[in-house]
């Protein structure tokens, strides 16, 4: 694709530990229902200035992660550490900041432009009208918009437009870290490109630290510089550097990879359905025992079925959850 | 230039009534046996009635009662409603259940029923009529809103001003009464015409209003007894029927507007 050299990997990252997740879990259903697992167990750690990407395909949880971080939806064990101490989300509400995956619906369409934006202006800084006007026009030109959109209705913009509105939006609140939930979903590639140059600028300029939920790999190698990849609700793999991409070795990531790749070679592929079928039953812990992803893993074997891999170091730098490769 | 005949009419109309001390020629009870049954005169701009009385001045004087207990009426329950809607459907469980259970109760009561029992308790008069439709009305609001409240609650852009550090009275606020604004206001001002045919009508039944006070519906049922003289029932009815349609036509035109504006 016409994207530029991806992969800077760990640019001024690594020094201090800004957000830390420890063994969250999140399990969606009523008594009626069996529950379903969309958080099982995932750690990880998120050091200032650093991108960390989240692949899976749909249903495997990294929604969940970014909603439960963000603080929309509580966890049901498990800890998110905010520098160090558990995230206070009264206090430190601006810190989090995040864009969702669906811009059309995650603006209101009965408020102007400048309103939406200025609404964390309004209630995390004390800047008086007109204050708050220059910072949205200093916003709006920040994700290549006009100033003079401020006054126009989310109808007016397309959907790529309306993500830069959100973004904007997002850094309106001065945030630590930006949690981009699928923010190119729903976006045609060109589009998705020149959000992703955007996104690339912005991390750059502000030394952004950021979570990146996507299934498209293409685009997580381009902006994160360390990869999870997530299957059923838990991290199957983790990548320390980014630009050790060639070493990813579980057998959902290579297929995941593989996916993209048949992709370019004009192949119908969905990425998000590597995984393929039967989600209810591979999802996550419900097997209890046994590898989430043993039932539609190609070379699972009986072992796979009986013990649940542990997270474990495969090399330095590249954690992975298989027996295969331990 | 053509929708604004929707808002001209019932405007102009208002005003007339609201000036009606200034602009009436004669006092509205002023009775004079002598001039029963007039014709339309530059003395008496639509005749008088039965009693001699001057239609036009009556005209004036009534659509101030009319209008007025219609307004009031309507803006009570439209903002006791949507209010308590909104709150139900922010809130949800218990509360929730509390107030559409309460509403459905009172609505399972014939509206008329329930104007009869109110007007046994309190006696005949405009003070229990508008009691009355206050305890039914606010129902039809309150549902509305309750239900545009639990589907803007869905939106993802209510989270998202969560994040943005509003609290849940800002967003009901800013968010979720602007949102459901452009589908209330056509309900607004159809219901504001819903209560004035009310009013007009328990007049009718000599419920409300109470003579010799001048209301368009009591003037209608005056005239019902001299229907060879219809200028009697033809003005007061006429000005219920422009100032309803007019109301409504607006409503819908206000509805046009606010949904154009945004798209």
């Amino acid at each position: 694709m016409m994207f530029r050299q991806g992969g800077q990997g760990m640019t001024e990252a690594g020094e201090k530990t800004l957000l830390e997740v420890r063994n969250l879990h999140k399990t969606y259903g009523s008594w009626k229902r069996k529950p379903v697992y969309a958080l099982d167990g995932v750690s990880f750690s998120l050091q200032e200035g650093c991108c960390l990407g989240v692949v899976g395909e749909s249903g495997c949880g990294k929604s969940t992660l970014c909603r439960v971080i963000a603080g929309i939806e509580r966890q049901d064990r498990g800890e998110v550490l905010y520098e160090g101490s558990s995230m206070d989300y009264k206090k430190r509400r601006n810190s989090l900041q995040m864009v969702f995956q669906n811009s059309m619906d995650a603006v209101n369409i009965h408020l102007r432009v400048g309103d939406i934006i200025a609404e964390p202006l309004e209630n995390f800084t004390s800047l008086n009208r007109t204050q708050r006007e220059q910072e949205v026009g200093r916003l709006l030109e920040l994700v290549g918009l006009s100033v003079e959109d401020r006054i126009k209705y989310p109808r007016q913009f397309s959907g790529g437009q309306l993500q830069r509105i959100c973004i904007a939006r997002a850094l309106a609140a001065d945030p630590r870290i930006l949690l981009l939930d699928e923010p190119l979903s729903s976006l045609d590639v060109s589009v998705q490109a020149q959000l992703l140059n955007l996104l690339w600028d912005l991390k750059k300029e502000f030394k952004l630290t950021c979570l990146l939920v996507s299934h498209d790999l293409e685009a997580v190698y381009y902006l994160a510089d360390k990869l999870l990849v997530m299957y059923g609700g838990a991290v199957v793999e983790e990548l320390v550097d980014i630009r050790d991409f060639a070493r990813l070795r579980h057998p959902y990531t290579r297929r995941l990879i593989e996916a993209g790749a048949l992709e370019e070679e004009g192949w119908e592929v969905v990425p998000e359905r590597a995984g393929i079928l039967g989600r209810k039953e591979s999802s996550g812990g419900l097997l209890g025992k046994g590898c989430v992803y043993a039932k539609h893993c190609p070379r699972a074997k009986e072992s796979c079925f009986e013990r649940r891999p542990v997270l474990s170091q495969w090399e330095a730098g590249h954690k992975i959850a298989c027996h295969l490769s331990t | 230039m053509k929708g604004r005949i929707y808002l001209f009419l019932p405007v102009l109309l208002l005003l007339a009534c609201l000036l009606a001390p200034w602009l009436a020629p004669c006092d509205p009870n002023q009775a004079d046996p002598t001039m029963k049954f007039a014709e339309m005169s530059p003395e008496h701009w639509l005749g008088t009635d039965y009693l001699g009385r001057d239609i036009f001045s009556r005209l004036l004087w009534g659509g101030r009662r009319t209008m007025g207990y219609g307004a009031l009426v309507t803006a009570v329950s439209a903002l006791v409603g949507t209010g308590l809607g909104m709150l139900s459907g922010l809130a949800g469980g218990f509360f929730d259940g509390a107030v559409m259970k309460g509403s459905d109760v009172l609505r399972s009561f014939p509206g008329v029923v329930l104007v009869l029992i109110v007007v046994s308790i309190q006696g005949v008069g405009i003070r229990s009529i508008c009691l009355a439709m206050l305890l039914t009305r606010w129902i039809w609001y309150a549902r509305m809103a309750r239900n545009m409240t639990r589907v803007e609650m869905g939106r993802t852009s209510i989270q998202a001003s969560r994040l943005a550090g509003s609290n849940w009275f800002k967003i009901l606020r800013r968010h979720i009464f602007i949102s459901i604004l452009p589908e209330m206001l056509p309900v607004l001002s159809l219901d504001f015409g819903g209560a004035l045919l009310a009013i007009s009508s328990y007049s009718f039944l000599g419920l409300g209003i109470l003579p010799p006070e001048a209301e368009w519906g009591m003037m209608i049922n005056d005239g019902r007894n001299y229907m060879e003289h219809p200028g009697m029932m033809l003005w007061p009815g006429l000005c219920v029927v422009l100032i309803v349609i007019s109301v409504n036509l607006l409503g819908d035109k206000l509805r046009d507007r606010l949904e154009a504006r945004r798209s």
